[in-house]
């Protein structure tokens, strides 16, 4: 990882937040990460490594996110606890479905105040998010 | 007394001609201005009377400019073009290669269905976000928009400026720009692409084996949408928009059976869109550029007045027509002498210059199938790629790229845009000596 990679992130991390919430941020970047790793070409060995370090830049991000910063090392745990190694497409799948019940709960936990999606404030949409 | 009448009819014209060309070149007032104060200059020396100043403006450019330029301004105002440049950017997914072929393709073909200056003012704020965010070097990207966006608007009648001049001074149909310089165009547009992307390859590799970066960029794609798609989308009046624009387009390439001036169709489908889709009228006039139907009207005048006054025809006799009865050597002299021109000098006021000497010099050897006027379009169009002040679209693009703080330098463009406009005229050459000796 990068010094121009944490300073990417902590800039998209910062935009993010401008338009949408933290919590609603937080599940984009679960989802982000889940599209990430499907797309990602590399050796089964190097795929955890990979894993590992993207979500290193996640948790080092500024400005903090949550509940991000509690479902990022929960992931790198069930990953860690599930134990496969060598294939390659086992590993993704694995992944992808722990992020998927991560970010199950986390859905169906959002409250959408006065069933607004967006409120305008100087021309620019502001997304209301929060979490029950 | 003769050399007095001598003076006033042929040396304040050439005077004024020459003051405003430096005027323009060096950008010492705004362009519309200096034109219309030469204008000014000679209406009130009485060198031409006003009526007649009028008379000399080609009403049908004018024409074609203004209801192209209304078609335009509804389709942004419906935010057609965000969406467009949104969904590229997601198809893109974040591949170096992908971005650059993707979004030159797209430039090229609204460069050359729509004008160059929308297609750039639309597609270069999203690619420095685009390529900005990946942390890639944007430079080179909009650099390749504004050198591709010059290639793709010479394919058609309606594409770059020069080309509009052109199609109504010369009586040129839109379907014949298109079966003469669209098929050159496409060869040069893939080729130049291929040169861009294999003079800085290392910059177009894969991103796919790298998380971060693909994670990256997919919360950069999260971030282009809630950016970008932040504005307002009118579907109804794009649906109009899009209609009247294709219904421009048929009545471009129809123009030989429904007898319809290309000006006449684009302002009546302009009053149409008004009619139907209900913008705006205010908003949307403000958005037409009025200075530069002012700079065109002023040059038309300039030039006619130097038409009328046998100064043109003196250029075209002790320089193009100098040249011999060779057709190649003719050919080639306007293709390279236009591009070279046309990169140091605006191409609008060149071309208009041009016109006048073009038809002496094919009354003195004509050459078939309008084949010197294809030479003048490729010229004029591909030679505005040499510098940034080559064209109207290389300075905006510089200019948005400098609002995002990507600074490009004169330099900068000249290094990339020279061997590019090299290729492309070389190209140019090839192709229109094999289509003369079709055609002797």
């Amino acid at each position: 990882m990068s010094n121009q990679d944490q300073m990417i992130m902590d800039g998209l991390f910062r935009d993010l937040v401008e338009v949408v919430s933290s919590s609603k941020a937080s599940l984009i970047t679960l989802r982000c990460l889940s599209e990430a790793i499907d797309q990602l070409d590399c050796s089964p060995d190097d795929l955890v490594t990979q894993i590992d370090g993207a979500t290193e830049v996640i948790l080092k991000s500024r400005p903090r996110m949550f509940p991000l910063d509690n479902q990022i090392p929960l992931f790198q745990m069930k990953l860690r606890e599930s134990g496969i190694t060598g294939d390659g497409n086992k590993i993704k799948l694995e992944a992808k479905k722990n992020l998927g019940r991560i970010v199950k709960p986390i859905k169906g936990r959002f409250v959408n105040p006065n069933s607004a999606k967006y409120r305008i404030y100087r021309g620019r949409r502001y997304y209301y998010y929060s979490l029950r | 007394m003769d050399i007095l009448v001598e003076f006033k009819l042929v040396l304040i014209p050439i005077v004024v001609f020459l003051v405003v060309y430096a005027a323009i070149t060096f950008e010492l007032v705004n362009k519309a201005v200096a034109a219309m104060s030469g204008v000014s200059v000679l209406v009130l020396l009485h060198v031409v009377g006003e009526h007649q100043a009028v008379e000399l403006i080609d009403m049908e450019t004018i024409m074609l400019l203004t209801g192209m330029m209304i078609i335009v301004s509804i389709l942004r105002l419906s935010g057609f073009f965000t969406i467009v440049s949104v969904k590229i950017a997601e198809v893109t997914q974040g591949s170096p290669t992908r971005i650059l072929v993707l979004f030159s393709i797209v430039t090229a073909l609204m460069s050359a269905f729509l004008d160059n200056v929308t297609t750039v003012l639309i597609i270069i704020p999203i690619i420095i976000e685009l390529t900005r965010g990946m942390g890639l070097d944007p430079k080179k990207y909009v650099l390749s928009q504004a050198l591709i966006s010059n290639i793709g608007g010479t394919a058609t009648l309606i594409g770059d400026p020069p080309n509009i001049i052109i199609g109504s001074k010369v009586g040129l149909t839109f379907n014949q720009f298109m079966f003469n310089l669209a098929p050159l165009v496409v060869i040069v547009f893939i080729i130049i692409l291929f040169a861009l992307w294999i003079s800085n390859r290392d910059e177009y590799k894969p991103i796919n084996t790298n998380l971060t970066k693909l994670l990256t960029v997919q919360l950069l794609m999260e971030k282009i949408r809630f950016e970008f798609m932040n504005i307002r989308i009118d579907r109804s009046m794009m649906h109009k928009g899009l209609m009247c624009l294709f219904l421009a387009i048929a009545l471009f390439m129809t123009q030989t059976i429904t007898k319809l001036a290309p000006g006449v169709v684009a302002l009546s489908v302009a009053m149409l869109l008004f009619i139907i889709s209900k913008a705006d009228v205010e908003y949307v006039l403000e958005e037409v550029e009025w200075s530069t139907l002012m700079f065109f009207a002023g040059l038309f005048i300039l030039v006619g007045v130097l038409e009328e006054t046998g100064v043109i025809e003196w250029i075209a006799h002790h320089v193009f027509v100098k040249v011999g009865d060779n057709p190649y050597i003719a050919v080639l002299m306007v293709l390279w002498v236009s591009g070279i021109i046309s990169g140091f000098l605006d191409n609008i006021p060149f071309t208009i210059t041009m016109i006048p000497i073009i038809h002496l010099m094919l009354e003195t050897n004509p050459i078939p199938n309008n084949i010197l006027w294809w030479a003048l379009a490729f010229g004029a169009c591909f030679g505005g790629n040499i510098t940034m002040i080559g064209s109207s679209a290389n300075i905006v693009s510089i200019g948005i790229a400098k609002k995002h703080g990507v600074n490009i330098s004169f330099m900068d463009f000249m290094k990339t845009g020279a061997w590019v406009t090299f290729i492309s005229l070389s190209l140019a050459s090839i192709y229109l000596t094999f289509f003369l000796w079709m055609s002797l």
